[in-house]
Parts: C-alpha cells; sequence; structure tokens
C-alpha cells in the first residue's frame, strides 16, 4: 500500500520560499521517469502521486546555499524558476520530507504536462558550485 | 563511448530517511547493488557517485535502494590522479 504524502510534510510556510531549483535531469523524459517512482510509492490526498523532487530557496537558504547542497553540486547546470510561477502555472508545491526538499506535483501524468513544467523552469545555467567541495 | 550508469536514479528524489532513492529493479544488473558498493547512479547525461546504504522493501512491494550521495565522477577520479591510483 502506498504512503501518503501528508505523513511527510513539513510545518513550512510556502509563502516565505522564493526559488524553485533543480538540476539535471531536466527533459519531459527525465521527469516522467522520477515522477512516475512517486506514482509507484505515495499518494497524495487518496490518489497516486506523481511528483518531481527540486529545492527551495527562503528564509536562511539562499541560492548559492542549494546550488553547493550536496545533491545539486553533483549538476553540472540547474534551472529555476519563482516558486509563483510554478503555482499559477498549475503545479502544487509540496514541503516533502526534509528541507529544502520539494515535490512539484505533477496534475497529470503525461508528457504535455512535464513539457509544461519544463518551460517554466527555463533555461539551463551553469552552476558555479559544480564540483567544488564545502 | 556510451556512459553505463549502473543504478538509474534522480540526485533529488529522496524520501524520508533524507538519502536518495530508487527502485533496485531499474538497474540493468541488479546483483550489482549491494549494501556498501559504490555505484553510478542517476542518468547517462549527468551520473553520480553514490554509496549504497541500504535495500528495503517499498510500498508498493518493490525493493527500493537507498544511496548517500558522494560526489561528481570528476571529483574521484582527480582525486584517484593525485593518488597516482590513475594514469594522469
Amino acid at each position: 500500500m502506498a504512503t501518503p504524502i501528508e505523513d511527510h510534510l513539513r510545518d513550512e510556510d510556502p509563502g516565505e520560499w522564493t526559488l524553485v531549483i533543480r538540476g539535471r535531469p531536466l527533459t519531459v523524459d527525465g521527469l516522467l521517469l522520477a515522477a512516475g517512482r512517486t506514482v509507484s510509492e505515495f499518494t497524495w490526498q487518496g490518489d497516486p502521486i506523481a511528483a518531481v523532487s527540486a529545492e527551495v530557496t527562503g528564509p536562511g537558504r539562499s541560492t548559492e546555499d542549494v546550488l553547493a547542497g550536496p545533491r545539486l553540486r553533483t549538476r553540472r547546470t540547474y534551472a529555476s524558476a519563482p516558486v509563483s510561477a510554478l503555482v499559477d502555472g498549475g503545479f502544487a508545491v509540496l514541503p516533502s520530507f526534509a528541507a529544502p526538499h520539494v515535490s512539484i506535483v505533477l496534475p497529470t501524468y503525461d508528457e504535455v504536462c512535464a513539457g509544461a513544467l519544463v518551460s517554466i523552469l527555463g533555461p539551463e545555467h551553469v552552476n558555479p558550485y559544480y564540483l567544488r567541495t564545502r | 563511448m556510451t556512459t553505463r550508469v549502473t543504478l538509474p536514479a534522480d540526485v533529488h528524489q529522496i524520501d524520508a530517511t533524507g538519502f536518495v532513492w530508487t527502485f533496485l529493479d531499474e538497474a540493468a544488473v541488479p546483483n550489482r547493488i549491494t549494501v556498501g558498493t559504490v555505484v553510478v547512479a542517476g542518468d547517462s547525461d549527468d551520473p553520480f557517485l553514490a554509496r549504497v546504504i541500504d535495500i528495503v522493501p517499498g510500498s508498493s512491494g518493490r525493493e527500493i535502494v537507498h544511496l548517500d550521495v558522494i560526489g561528481a565522477p570528476d571529483q574521484v577520479i582527480d582525486e584517484l590522479r593525485h593518488a597516482n591510483l590513475l594514469p594522469a
């Protein structure tokens, strides 16, 4: 039986978040592959959830902090967008598991929806913290 | 030469353990994935190195592998060269 993601949401105010940041893969196929895993394991509001993992900036957590973090620093490039842009585009952003991790919910698990998310995240930028050690 | 990833995974995707998680059945050769081993994970476009923390049953019945991210392959190659364990 799949696990409700509600059991793993942080008590955090999304209104304080600024940017959503995600490194590669930033392709439709890559996002669907990742979201397919959550469909198997987790539910949200009683249904299987297709979600893409990302990280957020906010109070006490800068873009540099995220890019130099243990996961993002393995990414050569990244893309980012205001949290509000994702929400306006129809993507719920959930404060799941340990900060700064979030789950971006795909309203439908298909290429159109994943493509829309890729578009909102925008162009890739070089991660200046790639390969650096803290 | 095409990069061969031992265990497909998304480096961003963590669960309640705080570790990256993925499914064992996504590995082309699952018996290469054992607790404590270091594997090339991710995707062929931008792989990462990780140590296998554990392999546990998922809520769907599929086996889940938890990974501790070590870093980018270039980091390890650079260190091995520095130690003369790889040719410069």
